[in-house]
């Protein structure tokens, strides 16, 4: 496949291969014609000339009238028979033409006597044999041998006149071509050229063109540049303008990027202390449950003493009755005591809980859980929920002890919430837990129900909660998975099991001391 | 001088080929009469041996005889043979005589075949279509 480099080449090498092409498959054709007309003419010169002879000499032939048979063939007079041999019904030849050798018999009469056409044609020769006959009975023959040479002088000469005609036409077209394609170049490379010196702010303006689509080519190029021209001013413009704001907002990103990295924080915090309140109205109700038995029983023993003071149990006038007063009255009060103190330590460990680690601790995870149950414990037993325990991880890790026992306290408490909403009868919370590889799992699972499969996986979303809007703040959980995530190292999910939902917590043991970022 | 010029004319007459002349009357007679071989009378030196070269032509010497008479001149059509049938190799004769229906001759380098209607059908001979281009209505 060629490659025209401009189109102008394309169109004179285009036109000049059509016309050649065409050229010569005409003058191909023509001269095929030309030959088979110059054959047929040629052909039917010397047929007409052998009937003619038949008819004027048969007489001659049949009463062996040599002289007058010479003198009719001498008379024939024509540039395309080279010799004529006149033979008897026996092939002698009994006559001649002037130029035809001298011969007894003809040497190939056989040979045309067996052909249909009783010709022979090749390049070089051309023989015609004609029978003499009366009545079908033949009498004699005539060969006729034609002279090609004319024939071929003729061709010859047809061929120089298409060759030169050829050659002319060829010129001819050759100019036109150029002159075409001029023509229909040149607007092109006036617009091409007018192109490749434009420079992008220039404003283009083409010659008036001759033809309507080249009109309309310029036209809509100049148009486009143009347009594209001002688009670009335009869009400079806009660039600069743009890059000025974006030089301005640079300058002003850091600050950005600080309050909202403050605003976040402050989110963060502000959601932390949300779930911290929560948890403390729920520490508060866990506090007076645990508070309710304690401040009972020491109701009780001011009352008793009240009663026995009142009712003059103890005999105060006499020695032995103040001694047993004493005595009585010291029992009560180091029941109070002891009352007071299970208070105190209430108070120390939600105390303890509520104050934020500074840093990691190295221990076994079963303590983290002991304390959160230590907690909760009591108001589990007052719901009649059974709390199975079973602890099987003896790897000491890196956790912040206080934040792991809210996330138990949280998954804990839930579950008690939920068991109690539900009113189960036959409650019961297991926790266990065990050591995998590089990890320890605490697995919290209970038998309430589970979480429907359709909410499972927003369940750690902040604001999510099925409880009533009294009960539940939607945080426990979202904190929960942060804590156990961002403090401690570690993966939370939860699942369906049979009769209720398992919380899965996995922490890595071998994760190195992690900094607090509250 | 008178029997040089017998001699020039009969080496001129005895010029064409006999063996071919056989064979065109053996041809043209067989056309007019239906007979495997046919009684021809002439008096012709040169047609006798002519007709006594031909396959199925044989030579009558008495016209009455004859199925077919020919002849080359019109002294050569013997007395009392008027009912005959008569063929020539004479232009002349065939214009001349009633009873000639046919002729075979020839007019400078041409050869001529020539029947005439009317005296085919007075005669009652019908020749087969092969002949029909050389059956002239008159002279």
């Amino acid at each position: 496949m060629f490659i025209f480099k401009t189109i102008r080449t394309k169109i004179i090498v285009t036109i000049f291969t059509v016309f050649i092409v065409s050229m010569s498959i005409h003058s191909a054709y023509q001269f095929h014609n030309m030959k088979v007309q110059a054959f047929d003419t040629f052909k039917s010169v010397n047929t007409t000339i052998n009937t003619i002879l038949a008819e004027f000499i048969s007489a001659y032939i049949y009463t062996k009238d040599i002289k007058n048979i010479k003198s009719s063939i001498d008379n024939i007079n024509s540039i395309y028979i080279k010799s004529i041999y006149i033979l008897d019904e026996n092939s002698k030849v009994i006559s001649k033409s002037e130029n035809a050798s001298d011969l007894k018999e003809y040497p190939r009469f056989q040979e045309l006597l067996e052909r249909e056409d009783k010709t022979i044609v090749s390049q070089d020769e051309y023989i015609m044999l004609n029978t003499f006959d009366i009545l079908d009975i033949p009498i004699g023959y005539m060969v006729v041998e034609a002279d090609l040479q004319s024939y071929k002088d003729q061709l010859e000469k047809e061929r120089n006149t298409h060759l030169v005609e050829t050659v002319m036409f060829s010129v001819v077209f050759l100019l036109a071509a150029i002159v075409l394609a001029n023509s229909v170049s040149a607007p092109i490379e006036h617009i091409v050229k007018k192109l490749q010196n434009a420079e992008a702010d220039d404003i283009l303006v083409f010659d008036k063109q001759s033809q309507e689509e080249f009109q309309y080519l310029s036209a809509n190029i100049s148009r486009s540049h143009n347009k594209l021209r001002l688009s670009k001013i335009n869009l400079e413009s806009l660039v600069q303008e743009k890059t000025q704001e974006l030089q301005d907002l640079n300058a002003t990103l850091e600050i950005k990027v600080q309050e909202s990295i403050a605003e976040a924080q402050h989110k963060s915090e502000m959601l932390q202390k949300q779930s911290r309140m929560a948890q403390m109205g729920e520490m508060i109700s866990m506090i007076a449950h645990q508070w309710r038995q304690p401040l009972g029983a020491i109701s009780a023993v001011v009352g008793n003493i009240i009663v026995q003071i009142e009712l003059e149990k103890f005999d105060l006038t006499s020695e032995e009755g103040r001694t047993e007063h004493k005595k009585d009255l010291m029992k009560n009060l180091s029941s109070i005591s002891s009352f007071v103190q299970s208070l105190t330590t209430t108070i120390d460990d939600f105390r303890n809980f509520y104050k934020p680690n500074k840093q990691q601790d190295f221990a076994p995870i079963n303590d983290a859980i002991e304390k959160s149950l230590k907690i909760i414990k009591t108001s589990l037993v007052a719901d009649d929920i059974d709390l199975i325990e079973d602890y099987a991880s003896t790897q000491e890790l890196y956790i912040y002890t206080n934040e792991l026992m809210q996330v138990i306290l949280n998954i804990v408490k839930n579950a008690e919430d939920n068991f109690n909403e539900k009113g189960y009868k036959g409650a019961s919370i297991s926790i266990k837990t065990y050591d995998v590889l590089d990890k320890t799992v605490i697995e919290i699972q209970d038998n309430g129900g589970g979480i429907p499969e359709d909410i499972i996986d927003n369940i750690f979303d902040p604001y999510f909660s099925t409880k009533d809007d009294k009960n539940g703040t939607g945080l426990g959980l979202y904190m929960s998975k942060t804590i156990v995530e961002e403090h401690n190292n570690g993966k939370i999910f939860a699942k369906n099991i049979n009769e209720g939902v398992c919380f899965v917590i996995e922490l890595y043991t071998n994760s190195c001391p992690l900094k607090f970022t509250k | 001088m008178k029997i040089l010029f017998v001699l020039l004319l009969s080496i001129n007459i005895f010029a064409f080929d006999g063996a071919s002349a056989s064979k065109i009357f053996d041809k043209i007679f067989h056309a007019m009469i239906d007979k495997e071989v046919i009684l021809v009378y002439t008096s012709n030196e040169v047609y006798k041996e002519v007709i006594i070269n031909a396959e199925n032509l044989s030579l009558s010497k008495v016209f009455k005889e004859a199925d077919i008479i020919l002849v080359d001149s019109l002294k050569e059509i013997p007395k009392g043979s008027e009912d005959g049938l008569f063929f020539t190799t004479s232009y002349p004769v065939l214009r001349e005589n009633d009873n000639v229906v046919g002729a075979f001759y020839w007019d400078k380098g041409h050869i001529k075949i020539e029947f005439l209607e009317k005296r085919l059908l007075k005669k009652e001979i019908s020749l087969p279509d092969s002949f029909s281009k050389y059956i002239k209505e008159s002279l």
